[in-house]
């Protein structure tokens, strides 16, 4: 493959970096500039910043575009008014320095509440928001998985059923603020409790004997149960708190039996369990109940000979879920490449270790899920490839895009896509050439320029070494 | 008093379940003394007449014709009527049908005209249609001061077709020249959907990258079968093969185009997502990013992990 680095060729009428910088300043494309920034050296930032900013406009498109540079988050917040500075609050990409400068100078109570809720909030924009007299922003910080055990503590005593609920469900709530807290909230609050892996043994072993089955639901789901209270609530009357109890993953393979289990509900739930015993697989593999089937016949440690079984199953999915199935053995998928359900073709045809007997079996299908499968598949012969890319389908053609041993001709047939995501997403792709990615600086679509900029920008080593 | 009238529609010969529902549209601001009659174009129309003979029809119109899509022929029907008949009101079902000869008829022969109309209406004897305005951002009403006659193209799957046995009187009328200046070339049927209807669907629980591995999507099935919604998804998870993309909801997937009830979990709402479900009138969005554009739209919204509320919903059903 060639990459624009050690490519000579012009490159979209662009022969190095020197003139790819000049170009962009030059065209003075918004979302070609973004495309570059992040690569690019501080003179060459600077002058894409004249580009990028250039109207208040732009500025609050940057302002609340994720997916924008967090240094130049990080500038705007600089004397940023009302309208930026609620943008960039809402913004997950801008960095704790640019919140931090947002605090230092916020009236509105809205701005207040997304930076008490924002994944980079750090500790001191969260302690400092905590003592905030607007409820929202103090529901924000009890929210916000960032906020440490003490200040979780402090709010847990304010009287309000969200942040109430919040605390409860905070990671950092520790043991003796959920005692306390269960004194103060309401039953909902309690329920939250009671899931919390922080929860005391004593509120345990109340909630064990509860009438209330929202309680009991949300005890079962409890990762620190022992063995015994675990076994109690796998007997419980009630199949929403059976359910819960099959669905913790700290349950063992062998404390689980459906047996006896008169619920479709919590079968179907014991058949997705990642661990389960032989005789249970083979239990459940014969359930009367067809969902029960379609779980446990995706389940990895489910033997061939069952699952040569369930391949002959007259519900499509079940056989489907075979086809899907890890262990499903070569001779098997060779045979559900022939079903007559497309969608278990589909699902034989997605799989990179099919064997190419299976493959080959799949090859004059017309079926849009079959041609979807096969152009994702590194193992489809070119020509398919090729032809898959020429579909009048917009979405079996993008299925080129995901194959990493796609021929260039397909490739580069996707550059040209009418359909904008197409073109957007094959720019990410590693066989595409830095000629072709050049051209689609100047697509009409924006998405498409700034992926294509992104793409050149990061296979440009010069970039970030000239001026 | 005044004439109604409304062009019913036929494909190879079978008649268009929609051309009911505009019956029941113009049926809706038919008023004392007016008549409503129903066109219809086809090689025999008279095997169509019966089933156009409903409740509150006076007179079938039976233009022998063919049945291919000739819209320049349906033109020049809707302008030898307004010619002849002088129809206070001209329905017909919004869709490619109407596309290729409505605006054309409206512009010729001077009428007033309103397409994609969702209610129908009286203000003090003079019509108001209401239709979707900016992407379905607002709700428009719109009066035809001056017009003698308004032609109106009707959102399907929004009316009720019309039942109940009628007597209409069956009246042939000869096919009209028409300037013929487009030829059809046929039908492409969309692809087989193995029995998955999205656009007919009115409750749509539909699934994005939330979801996050395929040994996942089978508990949303489930969940969709008890709770009697279509299950839908977004283009991540038909491109990965997950689902087929019958389900894909989208730009270059399924429109949603008779949900009533549309719950989104675990989907951003990609502006390509947002096109085929923005319009529904009761979106449910359950996401953990609280900036995930699915809440711009949403009536309803929950930050909250998909498969806590899956869940709780399975509790209930």
């Amino acid at each position: 493959m060639m990459t624009a680095a050690s490519d000579n060729r012009v490159l979209g009428g662009v022969r190095d970096c020197d003139a790819l910088t000049a170009r962009v300043l030059a065209v003075g494309d918004l979302y070609v500039a973004l495309g570059f920034y992040t690569d690019a050296a501080p003179e060459i930032r600077s002058a894409l910043e004249t580009v990028i900013l250039e109207t208040r406009r732009q500025r609050l498109i940057v302002a609340a575009a994720p997916y924008a540079p967090s240094d130049l988050l990080d500038g705007l917040s600089m004397g940023a008014d009302d309208g930026l500075a609620l943008r960039l609050a809402k913004n997950p990409a801008t960095p704790a320095s640019a919140l931090r400068r947002l605090l230092r100078r916020c009236s509105d109570p809205r701005t207040r509440r997304y930076l008490a809720a924002h994944p980079n909030a750090d500790a001191m924009i969260l302690g400092e928001l905590s003592r905030d007299n607007v409820i929202e922003v103090l529901q924000a910080v009890a929210g916000n998985p960032g906020t440490s055990p003490e200040v979780i503590a402090r709010l847990a005593a304010i009287d309000d059923g969200s942040i109430q609920r919040a605390v409860a469900a905070s990671q950092a709530a520790d043991a003796a603020t959920l005692a306390r807290l269960w004194d103060l909230g309401d039953d909902w609050v309690r329920a939250d409790i009671l899931a919390h892996p922080n929860c005391p043994a004593n509120l345990l072993a109340i909630a064990a004997g509860a009438s209330d089955v929202r309680l009991r639901r949300k005890l079962a789901a409890n990762p620190m149960l022992d063995a015994e209270a675990m076994e109690h609530l796998l007997a419980d009357p009630d199949d929403g708190v059976r359910a819960a109890a099959v669905r913790n993953p700290a349950i063992l393979a062998e404390e689980i039996d459906a047996k006896n289990e008169a619920s479709a509900r919590v079968r179907r739930l014991v058949a997705r369990r990642p661990k389960l015993a032989a005789d249970v697989i083979a239990r459940l593999a014969r359930d009367p109940d067809s969902w029960v089937r379609r779980w446990i016949a995706r389940h990895p440690d489910m033997p061939a000979q069952l699952l040569m079984e369930l391949a002959t199953s007259d519900v499509p999915e079940v056989r489907r879920g075979v086809a899907r199935n890890p262990s499903c053995p070569p001779h098997l998928l060779v045979l559900l490449a022939a079903d007559r359900s497309p969608w278990v073709q589909a699902g034989v045809a997605l799989r990179d270790d099919a064997p190419a007997a299976a493959i080959s079996l799949l090859l004059g299908a017309n079926d849009r899920d079959v041609l979807g499968a096969l152009g994702r598949n590194r193992n489809t012969p070119a020509a398919t490839l090729e032809a898959i890319a020429g579909s009048d389908d917009a979405d079996v053609r993008r299925a080129i895009v995901f194959n990493p041993a796609a021929p260039q001709a397909a490739i580069a047939r996707l550059a040209g896509d009418p359909y904008p995501l197409n073109r957007a997403m094959i720019v990410g792709h590693a066989g595409l050439d830095a000629a072709a990615v050049a051209e689609l600086l100047d697509d009409p679509e924006p998405q498409v320029r700034f992926a294509a900029a992104r793409r050149l920008a990061r296979q440009q080593p010069d970039l970030a070494v000239k001026y | 008093m005044s004439e109604i009238i409304v062009i019913a529609l036929q494909r190879d010969g079978e008649l268009r379940a929609s051309s009911l529902e505009a019956v029941t549209a113009a049926r809706s601001v038919k008023q004392a003394g007016d008549t409503l009659g129903v066109v219809i174009v086809a090689a025999n129309p008279q095997a169509l007449a019966g089933a156009l003979s409903v409740e509150g029809v006076d007179e079938v119109i039976a233009v022998k014709a063919t049945d291919e899509f000739q819209p320049d022929l349906i033109e020049a029907v809707v302008t030898a009527l307004v010619k002849e008949r002088k129809p206070s009101l001209i329905v017909t079902p919004h869709g490619v049908d109407a596309w290729s000869f409505a605006p054309a008829a409206a512009i010729k022969n001077g009428l007033g005209f309103a397409t994609d109309v969702l209610a129908l209406r009286r203000e003090g004897g003079e019509l108001v249609a209401t239709r979707a305005g900016y992407a379905e951002k607002v709700l428009m009403d719109i009066d035809f001061p001056g017009k003698a006659t308004v032609l109106l193209t009707n959102r399907t799957n929004v009316f009720e077709p019309a039942a109940g046995q009628g007597s209409a009187k069956v009246t042939e009328m000869a096919a009209p020249a028409a300037d013929v200046a487009t030829k059809h070339e046929g039908w492409k049927q969309p692809a087989d959907a193995g029995g998955i209807d999205i656009p007919g669907s009115e409750f749509i629980l539909s699934i994005g990258r939330g979801v996050a591995d395929e040994s996942n999507v089978e508990q949303f099935l489930e969940l969709a079968d008890k709770m009697g919604a279509t299950l839908g998804c977004s283009r991540p998870i038909a491109d990965n093969g997950w689902l087929p993309k019958a389900r894909q909801v989208g730009q270059s997937g399924q429109l949603a185009a008779s949900c009533r009830l549309y719950v989104a979990m675990g989907v951003s709402g990609s502006v390509q997502h947002q096109w085929g479900m923005k319009h529904v009138e009761n979106i449910v969005a359950v996401n953990t990013d609280p900036e995930a554009s699915i809440f711009s739209i949403a009536r309803y919204g929950i930050v909250g992990d998909m498969f806590e509320i899956a869940s709780e919903l399975e509790n209930h059903f």
